[in-house]
C-alpha cells in the first residue's frame, strides 16, 4: 500500500519536472480530442439520420436509364401495385436543381400540402439565396421560361441535417422546375404491410423492371450506418497508425528524460528506496498526466463538438460549399469512450514504465560518480 | 495530495457541466422537428453540398 507521502513526493517531483512532461500531456490530449471529436461527430449525425428514416416506406423505387436516374410513369404505379402484399403506390417528384448563380445544387421535393406559388426552404438554401438579394421571392430559371416563387416559409433549423438544401414545391410546381412531364415520377414509395414480404415484394418489382433499384428501410438504414462509419477499416488504421507514432515518440522522449535523471533516481535508490519504489513514483506521475490529459481531451472534443458545432471539422461531414449551420445532438457513446481509454491510457502507462524500470535496474555507483 | 483532490475537483465539475448541457439540449424537440420534416420527406437524404461525386464533377471539373 502506498502511503499518502509517498503519494505527495510524487506529485512534487511532477510539478518540480513540469516542463518534460508537458510534451506527452499536450500531444496525448490532442490525440484523445481528434479521436474523440470525430467519433462524436459521426455519432451525432447517425443518431439525427436514424431518425428521420423511422417514417420511411417500405421500398423506396427509383428507375435508371443508361446508368443515369430516370423518370417512371403511371405503367410503373399499376404494375408495382399489382403485386400481392402491396397495398399502396405513391409517385413522388423529386429531383436536382442546378442554382447556377452561386454554383450550387438545390434538392426539390414535391410537396403536395403546398400551394402552387409557394414552397419552403431549408436554412441554407436560404442563405444562398438571400446572398444574391432573394429574400422573400425566387426566380427559377428553366429551359423553357422562368417561374417565380413566394418564399413561404423555413425549415427548422433542428432539421439542417436532412433540410439545409431542401426545397420544398407543389409536385406540379416541382414537375415544372426539374422539367418533367405531368405523368412521371422520379422515385415510388411502396407501402408493404406485412414486414416479412418486403424482400419479396423489392425482388419482384426488380424482376419486372431490371433497370429499377428497390431500396428497402433496412438498406437505407445501413447505407446510413456505413455513410459515417469512422471505427472501422482505413480510418481505425489511420487511428492506429497515429497511436503507434505517439507511442514510439513518447518512450524515445521519456528515455531521454529518464536518462538525464539517472542521479535523481540514484540518489534516491542510495537513500532506501527499491526499484519497485522508483517505478510506483514514475507510474504515479504518469498517471497523473495520461489520466488528464485523456479526461481533458475528452471534455474539449465535448465542448468543441456539442457546444461550438465543431467548426472546420464539420465541413470535412458536410461540405462548405452550401453553408450548414447544424447543431449536433449531444451522443455519447461510453463503450467507445472506455474503448479509446483502453487503447490510449493503458498503452501510455506501459511505454512510460518499461524506460523507468530500466534506468532503476542499472548500475547506480556509475550515476552517483559522475 | 491537496493537488489530486483539486484536480478530481475541475474534472468533476468541467464533466456536471458537460452532463448538465447534455440534459438541457432539447434532443426531444429535436427528434420531433426531424420526424415531423421526414413525413414530408419520406425518403431522407443527408444534406450534403453534393449529392454524388457526379454532382461535384459537374460543378468543379476534375
Amino acid at each position: 500500500m502506498l502511503s499518502k507521502n509517498f503519494v505527495e513526493y510524487a506529485i512534487l517531483l511532477l510539478f518540480k519536472d513540469r516542463n518534460d512532461h508537458l510534451f506527452s500531456f499536450l500531444i496525448f490530449s490532442f490525440i484523445v480530442f481528434i479521436l474523440s471529436a470525430v467519433l462524436f461527430i459521426s455519432d451525432s449525425l447517425q443518431y439525427d439520420l436514424t431518425q428521420s428514416i423511422k417514417s420511411q416506406p417500405e421500398i423506396v423505387v427509383e428507375n435508371t436509364r443508361a446508368g443515369r436516374a430516370y423518370q417512371m410513369h403511371d405503367g410503373f404505379i399499376y404494375d408495382i401495385s399489382q403485386i400481392t402484399g402491396v397495398s399502396s403506390v405513391e409517385g413522388i417528384v423529386d429531383g436536382y436543381h442546378y442554382f447556377a448563380q452561386k454554383r450550387l445544387w438545390f434538392h426539390i421535393i414535391g410537396d403536395a400540402t403546398l400551394a402552387k406559388d409557394e414552397m419552403i426552404i431549408g436554412q441554407g438554401v436560404q442563405k444562398a439565396m438571400a446572398e444574391l438579394y432573394y429574400e422573400d421571392e425566387f426566380n427559377f430559371f428553366t429551359e423553357e421560361r422562368m417561374i417565380r416563387l413566394k418564399i413561404n416559409k423555413r425549415a427548422p433549423k433542428g432539421t439542417n441535417i436532412i433540410s439545409n438544401d431542401a426545397i420544398f414545391l407543389h409536385p406540379n410546381t416541382a414537375r415544372a422546375v426539374l422539367g418533367m412531364e405531368m405523368d412521371e415520377y422520379s422515385k415510388l414509395y411502396v407501402s408493404v404491410p406485412n414486414p416479412n414480404e418486403v424482400g419479396n415484394v423489392s425482388l419482384k418489382i426488380v424482376e419486372i423492371y431490371p433497370s429499377a433499384k428497390a431500396t428497402t428501410q433496412e438498406d437505407a438504414m445501413s447505407a446510413v450506418r456505413h455513410l459515417y462509419y469512422y471505427k472501422g477499416g482505413i480510418f481505425m488504421i489511420l487511428y492506429v497508425i497515429a497511436l503507434v507514432s505517439f507511442f514510439i515518440l513518447l518512450k524515445n522522449q521519456i528515455s531521454l528524460v529518464y536518462g538525464e535523471k539517472k542521479k535523481e533516481i540514484a540518489i534516491l535508490r542510495s537513500l532506501g528506496f527499491c526499484i519497485k519504489d522508483i517505478i510506483a513514483l514514475k507510474f504515479i506521475q504518469n498517471t497523473v498526466v495520461s489520466l488528464s490529459a485523456y479526461l481533458l481531451g475528452v471534455a474539449v472534443a465535448y465542448l468543441y463538438v456539442f457546444v461550438f458545432n465543431a467548426p472546420y471539422l464539420r465541413n470535412i461531414f458536410l461540405g462548405n460549399t452550401l453553408e450548414n449551420s447544424i447543431t449536433f445532438t449531444p451522443v455519447v457513446d461510453l463503450n467507445l469512450l472506455f474503448l479509446i481509454f483502453l487503447f490510449g491510457v493503458i498503452p501510455f502507462l506501459a511505454f512510460v514504465i518499461l524506460p523507468a524500470w530500466k534506468i532503476a535496474i542499472s548500475d547506480m555507483s556509475e550515476a552517483v560518480k559522475s | 495530495m491537496k493537488f489530486l483532490a483539486m484536480l478530481a475537483t475541475s474534472f468533476a465539475a468541467l464533466y456536471l457541466a458537460l452532463v448538465a448541457h447534455a440534459l438541457s439540449f432539447p434532443t426531444q424537440q429535436k427528434n420531433q422537428e426531424i420526424e415531423a420534416l421526414s413525413l414530408r420527406l419520406k425518403d431522407t437524404k443527408p444534406s450534403l453540398n453534393f449529392p454524388t461525386n457526379a454532382y461535384q464533377r459537374f460543378v468543379y471539373a476534375f
